[in-house]
Protein backbone atom coordinates (compact mmCIF):
# COMPACT_ATOMS: atom_id res chain seq x y z
CA UNK A 1 0.00 0.00 0.00
CA UNK A 2 3.11 2.35 0.77
CA UNK A 3 4.80 1.61 -2.06
CA UNK A 4 1.46 1.67 -4.02
CA UNK A 5 1.25 5.24 -2.92
CA UNK A 6 4.91 6.10 -3.20
CA UNK A 7 4.60 5.34 -7.24
CA UNK A 8 1.52 6.80 -7.40
CA UNK A 9 3.24 9.97 -5.96
CA UNK A 10 5.76 9.52 -8.11
CA UNK A 11 4.05 10.49 -11.52
CA UNK A 12 2.05 12.96 -9.89
CA UNK A 13 4.57 14.84 -9.11
CA UNK A 14 6.11 14.18 -12.69
CA UNK A 15 3.19 15.61 -14.22
CA UNK A 16 2.75 18.02 -12.29
CA UNK A 17 6.13 19.77 -12.06
CA UNK A 18 6.73 19.79 -15.70
CA UNK A 19 3.42 21.24 -16.37
CA UNK A 20 3.80 24.01 -13.81
CA UNK A 21 7.57 24.43 -15.52
CA UNK A 22 6.20 24.72 -19.15
CA UNK A 23 2.64 26.27 -17.89
CA UNK A 24 1.17 24.92 -20.98
CA UNK A 25 -2.56 23.84 -19.96
CA UNK A 26 -2.81 25.97 -17.02
CA UNK A 27 -2.46 29.38 -18.32
CA UNK A 28 -5.08 28.35 -21.06
CA UNK A 29 -7.44 27.06 -19.27
CA UNK A 30 -7.52 29.88 -16.60
CA UNK A 31 -7.42 32.22 -19.22
CA UNK A 32 -10.39 30.03 -21.44
CA UNK A 33 -12.72 29.98 -18.48
CA UNK A 34 -12.25 33.18 -17.44
CA UNK A 35 -12.64 34.45 -21.40
CA UNK A 36 -16.56 32.10 -20.94
CA UNK A 37 -17.17 33.89 -17.79
CA UNK A 38 -16.88 37.43 -19.40
CA UNK A 39 -18.45 36.71 -22.47
CA UNK A 40 -21.71 34.53 -21.42
CA UNK A 41 -21.92 37.79 -19.35
CA UNK A 42 -21.85 39.49 -22.09
CA UNK A 43 -24.05 36.98 -24.13
CA UNK A 44 -27.32 37.25 -21.26
CA UNK A 45 -26.90 40.28 -20.13
CA UNK A 46 -27.71 38.93 -16.45
CA UNK A 47 -30.48 40.34 -14.60
CA UNK A 48 -29.76 39.64 -11.08
CA UNK A 49 -32.83 37.29 -10.26
CA UNK A 50 -32.34 34.91 -13.81
CA UNK A 51 -28.75 34.77 -12.77
CA UNK A 52 -29.10 33.04 -9.86
CA UNK A 53 -30.67 30.34 -11.80
CA UNK A 54 -28.67 30.00 -14.92
CA UNK A 55 -25.24 30.30 -12.67
CA UNK A 56 -24.57 26.88 -11.35
CA UNK A 57 -25.31 25.51 -14.53
CA UNK A 58 -22.37 28.33 -15.86
CA UNK A 59 -19.95 27.71 -13.00
CA UNK A 60 -20.14 23.82 -14.11
CA UNK A 61 -19.67 24.19 -17.83
CA UNK A 62 -17.12 26.59 -18.03
CA UNK A 63 -15.09 24.23 -15.37
CA UNK A 64 -15.99 21.18 -17.95
CA UNK A 65 -14.41 22.96 -21.14
CA UNK A 66 -11.75 24.18 -20.04
CA UNK A 67 -11.37 20.97 -17.59
CA UNK A 68 -10.97 19.29 -21.63
CA UNK A 69 -8.19 21.56 -22.57
CA UNK A 70 -6.08 20.56 -19.68
CA UNK A 71 -7.08 16.72 -19.81
CA UNK A 72 -6.41 16.74 -23.56
CA UNK A 73 -3.11 16.87 -23.02
CA UNK A 74 -2.62 14.55 -20.34
CA UNK A 75 -0.70 11.78 -22.25
CA UNK A 76 0.23 14.20 -25.07
CA UNK A 77 3.36 14.52 -23.29
CA UNK A 78 4.20 11.05 -23.43
CA UNK A 79 4.06 10.56 -26.88
CA UNK A 80 7.69 12.16 -27.35
CA UNK A 81 10.63 10.24 -27.04
CA UNK A 82 8.22 6.91 -26.30
CA UNK A 83 8.32 8.27 -22.95
CA UNK A 84 4.78 6.24 -22.04
CA UNK A 85 7.05 2.97 -22.75
CA UNK A 86 9.12 3.82 -20.54
CA UNK A 87 7.07 5.07 -17.93
CA UNK A 88 5.32 1.63 -18.70
CA UNK A 89 8.49 -0.60 -18.51
CA UNK A 90 8.87 0.95 -15.06
CA UNK A 91 7.81 -1.10 -12.33
CA UNK A 92 4.99 1.50 -11.79
CA UNK A 93 1.65 0.24 -12.96
CA UNK A 94 -0.51 1.41 -15.60
CA UNK A 95 -3.20 2.11 -12.93
CA UNK A 96 -0.66 4.09 -10.70
CA UNK A 97 -0.16 6.20 -13.86
CA UNK A 98 -3.80 6.83 -14.03
CA UNK A 99 -4.16 7.90 -10.33
CA UNK A 100 -1.45 9.62 -10.71
CA UNK A 101 -2.17 11.42 -13.57
CA UNK A 102 -5.94 11.82 -12.38
CA UNK A 103 -4.31 14.03 -9.09
CA UNK A 104 -2.22 16.13 -10.80
CA UNK A 105 -5.03 17.22 -13.88
CA UNK A 106 -7.26 17.50 -10.50
CA UNK A 107 -4.79 19.73 -9.25
CA UNK A 108 -4.85 22.03 -12.34
CA UNK A 109 -8.10 22.05 -12.27
CA UNK A 110 -8.24 23.10 -8.34
CA UNK A 111 -5.98 26.12 -9.90
CA UNK A 112 -8.07 27.14 -12.09
CA UNK A 113 -10.95 26.60 -10.03
CA UNK A 114 -9.55 28.87 -7.08
CA UNK A 115 -8.76 32.05 -9.32
CA UNK A 116 -12.06 31.74 -11.54
CA UNK A 117 -14.46 31.61 -8.90
CA UNK A 118 -13.94 35.26 -7.39
CA UNK A 119 -14.62 36.73 -10.25
CA UNK A 120 -18.20 35.27 -10.19
CA UNK A 121 -18.69 37.19 -7.55
CA UNK A 122 -17.71 40.27 -9.51
CA UNK A 123 -19.15 39.85 -12.98
CA UNK A 124 -22.41 38.22 -11.44
CA UNK A 125 -22.78 39.37 -7.52
CA UNK A 126 -22.91 36.12 -6.14
CA UNK A 127 -24.32 35.45 -3.10
CA UNK A 128 -24.04 32.51 -1.03
CA UNK A 129 -27.05 31.65 1.13
CA UNK A 130 -25.41 28.45 2.04
CA UNK A 131 -22.38 26.85 3.23
CA UNK A 132 -19.14 27.42 2.17
CA UNK A 133 -17.59 24.37 3.73
CA UNK A 134 -20.43 22.16 1.71
CA UNK A 135 -19.85 23.92 -1.62
CA UNK A 136 -16.29 23.14 -1.75
CA UNK A 137 -16.84 19.40 -0.77
CA UNK A 138 -19.19 19.64 -3.87
CA UNK A 139 -16.87 21.32 -5.99
CA UNK A 140 -14.11 18.80 -4.69
CA UNK A 141 -16.23 15.55 -4.86
CA UNK A 142 -17.64 17.32 -8.31
CA UNK A 143 -14.12 17.78 -9.62
CA UNK A 144 -12.81 14.09 -8.90
CA UNK A 145 -15.62 12.78 -10.90
CA UNK A 146 -15.07 14.53 -13.67
CA UNK A 147 -11.20 14.24 -13.92
CA UNK A 148 -11.82 10.31 -12.56
CA UNK A 149 -13.74 9.77 -16.07
CA UNK A 150 -11.78 12.36 -18.06
CA UNK A 151 -8.23 10.99 -17.34
CA UNK A 152 -9.74 7.39 -18.18
CA UNK A 153 -11.08 8.56 -21.54
CA UNK A 154 -7.92 10.57 -22.37
CA UNK A 155 -6.02 7.80 -22.26
CA UNK A 156 -8.14 6.39 -24.74
CA UNK A 157 -8.48 8.69 -27.32
CA UNK A 158 -4.57 9.45 -27.09
CA UNK A 159 -4.63 5.93 -28.86
CA UNK A 160 -6.77 7.16 -31.99
CA UNK A 161 -5.95 9.89 -34.61
CA UNK A 162 -8.59 12.85 -34.03
CA UNK A 163 -8.33 12.53 -30.45
CA UNK A 164 -8.83 16.27 -29.14
CA UNK A 165 -12.21 16.65 -30.90
CA UNK A 166 -13.41 12.99 -29.96
CA UNK A 167 -12.53 13.18 -26.29
CA UNK A 168 -15.53 15.70 -25.32
CA UNK A 169 -17.78 13.60 -27.82
CA UNK A 170 -17.28 10.13 -25.71
CA UNK A 171 -16.77 12.14 -21.71
CA UNK A 172 -20.22 13.82 -21.81
CA UNK A 173 -22.67 11.81 -22.11
CA UNK A 174 -20.76 9.92 -19.33
CA UNK A 175 -20.39 12.90 -17.42
CA UNK A 176 -24.12 13.33 -17.30
CA UNK A 177 -24.79 11.82 -13.53
CA UNK A 178 -22.06 13.81 -11.97
CA UNK A 179 -22.81 16.98 -14.06
CA UNK A 180 -26.54 17.17 -13.05
CA UNK A 181 -25.85 16.16 -9.44
CA UNK A 182 -22.98 18.65 -9.03
CA UNK A 183 -25.24 22.03 -10.98
CA UNK A 184 -28.49 20.68 -8.63
CA UNK A 185 -26.36 20.32 -4.97
CA UNK A 186 -24.35 23.95 -6.20
CA UNK A 187 -28.02 25.46 -7.03
CA UNK A 188 -29.06 24.37 -3.62
CA UNK A 189 -26.23 25.59 -1.81
CA UNK A 190 -26.70 28.94 -3.58
CA UNK A 191 -30.39 28.95 -2.12
CA UNK A 192 -29.55 27.81 0.73
CA UNK A 193 -31.51 24.86 1.26
CA UNK A 194 -31.26 22.37 4.19
CA UNK A 195 -28.30 19.70 4.08
CA UNK A 196 -31.13 16.68 3.38
CA UNK A 197 -32.69 18.58 0.45
CA UNK A 198 -29.80 18.17 -1.24
CA UNK A 199 -28.17 15.63 0.39
CA UNK A 200 -29.23 12.57 -2.39
CA UNK A 201 -26.90 14.55 -4.64
CA UNK A 202 -23.59 14.32 -3.13
CA UNK A 203 -24.14 10.43 -2.33
CA UNK A 204 -25.00 10.45 -5.84
CA UNK A 205 -21.63 12.22 -6.66
CA UNK A 206 -19.72 9.86 -3.96
CA UNK A 207 -21.26 6.70 -5.76
CA UNK A 208 -20.07 8.14 -9.03
CA UNK A 209 -16.45 9.01 -8.27
CA UNK A 210 -16.21 5.54 -6.17
CA UNK A 211 -17.29 3.46 -9.63
CA UNK A 212 -14.67 5.20 -11.72
CA UNK A 213 -12.09 5.23 -9.34
CA UNK A 214 -12.70 0.88 -8.82
CA UNK A 215 -13.37 0.44 -12.64
CA UNK A 216 -9.83 1.38 -14.46
CA UNK A 217 -8.63 -0.66 -11.82
CA UNK A 218 -10.19 -3.28 -13.50
CA UNK A 219 -9.31 -1.56 -17.44
CA UNK A 220 -7.14 0.92 -17.10
CA UNK A 221 -4.31 -1.92 -18.13
CA UNK A 222 -6.14 -2.75 -21.60
CA UNK A 223 -5.40 1.23 -22.45
CA UNK A 224 -2.12 0.94 -21.56
CA UNK A 225 -1.21 -2.59 -23.37
CA UNK A 226 1.50 -1.97 -26.03
CA UNK A 227 1.97 -4.08 -29.05
CA UNK B 1 -20.91 -24.07 -42.59
CA UNK B 2 -24.63 -26.04 -43.99
CA UNK B 3 -25.88 -26.23 -40.55
CA UNK B 4 -25.56 -22.86 -39.41
CA UNK B 5 -27.02 -21.00 -42.45
CA UNK B 6 -29.89 -23.86 -42.39
CA UNK B 7 -30.58 -22.06 -38.83
CA UNK B 8 -30.72 -18.81 -40.39
CA UNK B 9 -32.86 -19.78 -42.75
CA UNK B 10 -35.80 -20.65 -39.82
CA UNK B 11 -34.79 -17.83 -37.86
CA UNK B 12 -35.17 -15.33 -41.26
CA UNK B 13 -38.33 -17.48 -42.11
CA UNK B 14 -39.75 -17.32 -38.42
CA UNK B 15 -39.42 -13.60 -38.27
CA UNK B 16 -41.18 -12.97 -41.26
CA UNK B 17 -44.05 -14.75 -40.29
CA UNK B 18 -43.83 -13.61 -36.70
CA UNK B 19 -43.98 -10.02 -38.78
CA UNK B 20 -47.04 -10.79 -40.59
CA UNK B 21 -48.76 -11.94 -37.04
CA UNK B 22 -47.42 -8.66 -35.72
CA UNK B 23 -48.35 -6.33 -38.22
CA UNK B 24 -52.21 -8.08 -38.54
CA UNK B 25 -52.37 -8.18 -35.13
CA UNK B 26 -51.20 -4.05 -34.36
CA UNK B 27 -53.64 -3.26 -37.61
CA UNK B 28 -56.06 -4.87 -37.69
CA UNK B 29 -57.18 -7.13 -34.54
CA UNK B 30 -56.08 -5.18 -31.57
CA UNK B 31 -58.96 -2.55 -31.10
CA UNK B 32 -58.14 1.30 -31.34
CA UNK B 33 -57.21 2.73 -27.81
CA UNK B 34 -60.61 4.99 -27.03
CA UNK B 35 -58.94 8.03 -25.49
CA UNK B 36 -55.79 8.40 -27.69
CA UNK B 37 -56.64 7.01 -30.73
CA UNK B 38 -54.69 4.99 -33.53
CA UNK B 39 -51.52 6.77 -32.31
CA UNK B 40 -51.90 4.82 -29.28
CA UNK B 41 -50.04 1.91 -32.22
CA UNK B 42 -46.86 3.78 -32.05
CA UNK B 43 -46.56 1.76 -28.93
CA UNK B 44 -46.39 -1.92 -30.39
CA UNK B 45 -43.28 -0.48 -31.84
CA UNK B 46 -41.70 2.12 -29.51
CA UNK B 47 -41.92 -0.32 -26.65
CA UNK B 48 -39.83 -3.35 -28.46
CA UNK B 49 -37.54 -1.10 -30.21
CA UNK B 50 -36.62 0.29 -26.62
CA UNK B 51 -36.77 -3.33 -25.59
CA UNK B 52 -34.21 -4.72 -28.49
CA UNK B 53 -32.15 -1.40 -27.96
CA UNK B 54 -31.66 -2.24 -24.13
CA UNK B 55 -31.07 -6.02 -25.13
CA UNK B 56 -28.75 -5.02 -28.25
CA UNK B 57 -26.41 -2.41 -25.86
CA UNK B 58 -26.27 -5.12 -23.17
CA UNK B 59 -24.89 -7.58 -25.53
CA UNK B 60 -22.35 -5.40 -26.71
CA UNK B 61 -21.28 -4.95 -22.76
CA UNK B 62 -21.32 -8.33 -23.05
CA UNK B 63 -19.18 -9.37 -25.61
CA UNK B 64 -16.84 -6.54 -24.53
CA UNK B 65 -16.03 -8.44 -22.08
CA UNK B 66 -15.58 -11.60 -23.30
CA UNK B 67 -13.16 -9.86 -26.24
CA UNK B 68 -11.02 -8.10 -23.82
CA UNK B 69 -10.82 -11.98 -21.90
CA UNK B 70 -10.34 -13.82 -24.75
CA UNK B 71 -8.88 -11.75 -27.45
CA UNK B 72 -11.22 -13.47 -30.42
CA UNK B 73 -12.40 -11.75 -33.06
CA UNK B 74 -15.57 -12.93 -33.09
CA UNK B 75 -16.70 -11.39 -29.76
CA UNK B 76 -15.58 -8.05 -30.95
CA UNK B 77 -17.50 -7.75 -34.19
CA UNK B 78 -20.53 -9.12 -32.56
CA UNK B 79 -20.05 -6.42 -30.12
CA UNK B 80 -19.70 -3.61 -32.72
CA UNK B 81 -22.66 -5.16 -35.07
CA UNK B 82 -24.84 -5.47 -31.78
CA UNK B 83 -23.76 -1.39 -31.01
CA UNK B 84 -24.79 -0.52 -34.79
CA UNK B 85 -28.32 -2.26 -34.51
CA UNK B 86 -28.86 -1.49 -31.14
CA UNK B 87 -27.99 2.38 -32.06
CA UNK B 88 -30.73 2.26 -34.99
CA UNK B 89 -33.69 1.12 -32.58
CA UNK B 90 -32.84 3.58 -30.04
CA UNK B 91 -33.37 6.06 -33.13
CA UNK B 92 -36.86 4.83 -33.64
CA UNK B 93 -37.52 4.80 -30.15
CA UNK B 94 -36.18 8.58 -30.10
CA UNK B 95 -38.58 9.24 -33.11
CA UNK B 96 -41.46 7.43 -32.46
CA UNK B 97 -41.32 8.51 -28.43
CA UNK B 98 -41.81 12.49 -29.41
CA UNK B 99 -44.77 11.36 -32.16
CA UNK B 100 -46.47 9.42 -29.08
CA UNK B 101 -45.85 12.35 -26.61
CA UNK B 102 -46.93 14.72 -28.57
CA UNK B 103 -50.58 13.08 -29.00
CA UNK B 104 -50.62 11.85 -25.59
CA UNK B 105 -49.15 14.51 -23.18
CA UNK B 106 -49.57 17.45 -25.91
CA UNK B 107 -45.41 18.08 -25.88
CA UNK B 108 -42.81 16.70 -28.29
CA UNK B 109 -40.37 16.02 -25.25
CA UNK B 110 -40.31 15.96 -21.54
CA UNK B 111 -37.15 15.38 -19.46
CA UNK B 112 -38.85 12.32 -18.44
CA UNK B 113 -36.12 9.42 -16.71
CA UNK B 114 -36.80 7.17 -19.66
CA UNK B 115 -36.50 9.66 -21.97
CA UNK B 116 -33.76 11.55 -21.16
CA UNK B 117 -31.84 7.79 -20.26
CA UNK B 118 -32.61 7.11 -23.67
CA UNK B 119 -31.13 9.77 -25.48
CA UNK B 120 -27.88 9.86 -23.57
CA UNK B 121 -28.25 6.00 -23.91
CA UNK B 122 -27.69 6.89 -27.82
CA UNK B 123 -25.15 9.62 -27.41
CA UNK B 124 -22.96 6.60 -25.44
CA UNK B 125 -23.28 4.51 -28.14
CA UNK B 126 -22.68 6.53 -30.89
CA UNK B 127 -19.57 7.45 -29.38
CA UNK B 128 -18.80 3.70 -29.18
CA UNK B 129 -19.57 3.71 -32.69
CA UNK B 130 -16.95 6.79 -33.56
CA UNK B 131 -14.28 4.81 -31.37
CA UNK B 132 -14.65 2.08 -33.23
CA UNK B 133 -14.66 3.51 -36.71
CA UNK B 134 -11.64 5.12 -36.31
CA UNK B 135 -9.91 1.92 -34.85
CA UNK B 136 -9.92 0.80 -38.28
CA UNK B 137 -9.30 -2.76 -37.09
CA UNK B 138 -6.27 -2.33 -35.35
CA UNK B 139 -6.40 -4.59 -32.89
CA UNK B 140 -5.27 -2.66 -30.00
CA UNK B 141 -7.97 0.13 -30.90
CA UNK B 142 -10.80 -1.73 -31.27
CA UNK B 143 -10.07 -3.19 -27.55
CA UNK B 144 -10.06 0.84 -26.57
CA UNK B 145 -13.67 0.54 -28.27
CA UNK B 146 -13.96 -3.05 -25.82
CA UNK B 147 -13.24 -0.58 -22.94
CA UNK B 148 -15.85 2.30 -23.67
CA UNK B 149 -18.64 -0.42 -24.41
CA UNK B 150 -18.34 -1.82 -21.07
CA UNK B 151 -17.91 1.44 -18.86
CA UNK B 152 -20.53 3.01 -21.51
CA UNK B 153 -22.88 -0.03 -19.93
CA UNK B 154 -21.65 0.79 -16.27
CA UNK B 155 -22.61 4.58 -16.82
CA UNK B 156 -26.23 3.72 -17.83
CA UNK B 157 -27.91 3.06 -14.21
CA UNK B 158 -26.74 5.88 -13.20
CA UNK B 159 -27.57 8.16 -15.40
CA UNK B 160 -30.86 7.24 -15.05
CA UNK B 161 -30.45 7.37 -10.87
CA UNK B 162 -29.50 10.59 -11.42
CA UNK B 163 -32.52 11.92 -13.84
CA UNK B 164 -35.13 10.34 -11.99
CA UNK B 165 -33.98 12.18 -8.84
CA UNK B 166 -33.60 15.57 -10.70
CA UNK B 167 -37.63 14.88 -12.31
CA UNK B 168 -38.75 14.45 -8.44
CA UNK B 169 -36.92 16.89 -6.84
CA UNK B 170 -38.52 19.16 -9.66
CA UNK B 171 -42.52 18.86 -9.84
CA UNK B 172 -43.50 16.07 -11.27
CA UNK B 173 -45.40 17.31 -14.62
CA UNK B 174 -46.56 13.43 -16.20
CA UNK B 175 -47.45 11.02 -13.70
CA UNK B 176 -46.51 7.25 -15.12
CA UNK B 177 -49.71 6.14 -16.98
CA UNK B 178 -50.08 2.84 -14.59
CA UNK B 179 -53.19 1.82 -16.28
CA UNK B 180 -53.50 -2.01 -16.82
CA UNK B 181 -53.28 -3.52 -20.36
CA UNK B 182 -56.30 -4.92 -21.28
CA UNK B 183 -55.39 -8.11 -22.50
CA UNK B 184 -55.68 -7.76 -26.58
CA UNK B 185 -53.28 -5.47 -26.15
CA UNK B 186 -50.83 -7.06 -23.75
CA UNK B 187 -50.96 -9.81 -26.80
CA UNK B 188 -50.02 -7.43 -29.37
CA UNK B 189 -47.46 -6.22 -27.50
CA UNK B 190 -46.27 -9.72 -26.08
CA UNK B 191 -46.46 -10.91 -30.00
CA UNK B 192 -44.48 -7.54 -31.15
CA UNK B 193 -41.97 -8.02 -28.56
CA UNK B 194 -40.90 -11.42 -29.78
CA UNK B 195 -40.69 -10.27 -33.50
CA UNK B 196 -38.55 -7.57 -32.81
CA UNK B 197 -36.20 -10.02 -31.04
CA UNK B 198 -35.97 -11.78 -33.49
CA UNK B 199 -35.33 -9.10 -35.80
CA UNK B 200 -32.65 -8.20 -33.87
CA UNK B 201 -30.90 -11.32 -34.24
CA UNK B 202 -31.40 -11.23 -37.96
CA UNK B 203 -29.88 -7.87 -38.28
CA UNK B 204 -27.30 -8.92 -36.10
CA UNK B 205 -25.86 -11.52 -38.00
CA UNK B 206 -26.65 -9.69 -41.30
CA UNK B 207 -24.19 -6.93 -40.09
CA UNK B 208 -21.48 -9.55 -38.18
CA UNK B 209 -21.22 -11.29 -41.98
CA UNK B 210 -20.77 -7.74 -43.43
CA UNK B 211 -18.33 -6.89 -41.11
CA UNK B 212 -16.62 -10.55 -41.39
CA UNK B 213 -16.70 -9.31 -44.98
CA UNK B 214 -15.15 -6.43 -44.93
CA UNK B 215 -12.18 -7.75 -42.90
CA UNK B 216 -12.00 -10.48 -45.94
CA UNK B 217 -11.58 -7.52 -48.37
CA UNK B 218 -9.04 -5.96 -46.16
CA UNK B 219 -6.86 -8.64 -46.17
CA UNK B 220 -7.02 -9.77 -49.45
CA UNK B 221 -6.35 -6.36 -50.96
CA UNK B 222 -3.24 -6.17 -47.95
CA UNK B 223 -2.26 -9.67 -48.82
CA UNK B 224 -2.08 -8.47 -53.31
CA UNK B 225 -0.38 -5.42 -52.08
CA UNK B 226 2.34 -7.51 -50.44
CA UNK B 227 2.45 -9.67 -53.54
CA UNK B 228 2.81 -6.74 -55.97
Amino acid sequence: MGRALALITTIFKKDLVSELRAKESVVTMVTFSVLILVLFSMAFEPSRETVREILPGLIWMSLIFSGILGLNRTYARERFNDCLIGILSSPIAPYHIYIGKAASSLVQLFIVEIITFPLYFVFYDLEIDGSLGILLLTMLLGSVGFILVGTFLAALTSNLRSNDALLPVILFPLLVPVLLASIEATSAIFAGLTLNQYLPWLKLILVYDLVFLVVPLLLFDYLMEVD
Amino acid sequence: MKHTSSLKRVLLASTFVSMLVSLYLVFVWVPVERQMGPVQKIFYFHVPSAWVAFLAFFVVFAASLMYLKTKLALYDIIAGSSAQVGVVFTTIVLITGPIWGKASWGTWWTWDPRLTTTLILWFIYLAYLIIRNSAKGHEKNLRLAAVFGIIGFIDVPIVFMAVRWWRTIHPVVFEANNIGLPTSMLTTLMVCLLTFTLLYFVLLLKSMKIEQAERKLQNLISEALKAY
